[in-house]
């Protein structure tokens, strides 16, 4: 198998597609609490969570075949698990904001930017649970879960100037709420 | 792209912070249930394939010692066919010969009562034992055997008949080459 990247789990990746039940669980052990962030921040439940992640290790290990290399692991496996709780929310029918409802966006978001803000990680974990869903989905994939734009159209099927903006209105309402809801000042 | 902001910076800089959730212990267990099912799904289609083809081979293989019984079979059946087609044609061979020389008895016999009455009642029970054993040879044993023996009593006939035209034949010679038959 010839590998373009030069994957540091490789090793344990080949024994998993020689179906070795151990490389899997080293696998599993590896990745699982990453993944299981992932999914929990686009589910929001620890059940939903875990069977999102359960899916995807299984789907993972049964077309491992599919991974060619050409990206880390752990990014073809988190593709996989976004994959999957973006369908299992979908039924909840996401709603985005279409970028033509507030044309001035990337302006508003620069009025609010402000250096001398600090944040706080439990502050802004809790912020982001706070935002509509779709900036929630936008911000996440963007700042914690390593998504460029292109990669976050295509997994929520929105355009990626839709992803950009939904990303900067995101970015704003969340200092907004860390300011005056949170009474969060830095 | 723009550079980094405030908020950008600090989840960069902090992002293992925000992964602080685990799964529960028994995700693992579950998965592994999931894929060994699957092996055993898979495994269950080997078995699968492994008894079609089992099967298969027992059926060519019956049906291979069904066709060579069939084939025996209907060699033998061809035989029993041809004894009885040999049958037919020497039975109509024998039966014209004995017709001719009924006739020929019979008028042979238009003078002498007697002799008639005789050789009348073994014919009838020559024919008796005849189409007795040609429906046993017809029926059900169309076989070697029952041809000779039918073909035998066709000949019995004959030679029946054959006697008897002679002693006719005899009588009707002269006094003088009686006697010299005799001393043959």
């Amino acid at each position: 198998m010839s590998t373009a990247y030069q994957n540091i789990h490789q090793p344990i990746i080949d024994r998993c597609l020689l179906g070795e039940r151990q490389a899997q669980y080293e696998i599993y052990q590896l990745y699982a609490k990453a993944m299981f962030n992932s999914a929990y921040r686009i589910t929001r439940n620890d059940q939903d969570a875990e069977d999102v992640l359960q899916d995807s290790f299984v789907s993972a290990f049964k077309n491992l075949k599919s991974y060619k290399g050409t990206a880390a692991f752990g990014s073809w496996l988190k593709r996989i698990v976004v994959n999957n709780a973006i369908n299992l929310v979908k039924k909840r029918r996401l709603q985005f904001e279409s970028v033509e409802d507030s044309p001035d966006v990337d302006a508003l978001t620069n009025e609010v930017e402000d250096a001398d803000m600090s944040y706080e990680v439990d502050m802004v974990k809790e912020g982001i649970s706070k935002l509509p869903e779709g900036y929630r989905l936008v911000i996440t994939l963007y700042l914690l879960d390593g998504f460029d734009h292109k990669e976050i159209a295509s997994v929520l099927e929105i355009t990626e100037s839709t992803s950009k903006s939904q990303y900067n209105r995101a970015k704003k309402r969340l200092r907004e709420i860390l300011k005056n809801e949170l009474k969060y000042a830095g | 792209m723009q550079g980094k902001d405030n908020l950008e910076k600090f989840v960069a800089e902090n992002r293992e912070a925000f992964d602080d959730r685990m799964p529960g212990e028994e995700l693992w267990s579950s998965i592994d249930k999931d894929l060994r099912t699957q092996v055993v799904a898979k495994t269950a289609w080997y078995w699968k394939a492994a008894v079609v083809v089992l099967l298969g081979a027992v059926s060519f293989l019956l049906f291979d010692k069904y066709s060579v019984e069939n084939q025996t079979l209907a060699e033998l059946e061809s035989a029993e066919v041809s004894n009885i087609d040999k049958f037919e044609d020497l039975e109509s061979f024998y039966t014209s010969i004995i017709s001719q020389k009924q006739v020929k008895l019979n008028e042979e016999l238009e003078n002498n009562d007697e002799v008639y009455n005789y050789v009348e009642a073994d014919l009838e029970e020559l024919n008796e034992l005849y189409s007795d054993l040609k429906e046993l040879f017809l029926e059900s044993q169309p076989s070697d055997e029952l041809l000779d023996r039918l073909l035998h009593l066709l000949r019995q006939k004959i030679h029946l008949i054959n006697s008897q035209l002679d002693i006719i034949g005899t009588e009707k010679v002269p006094e003088s080459m009686k006697e010299t038959n005799y001393s043959i």
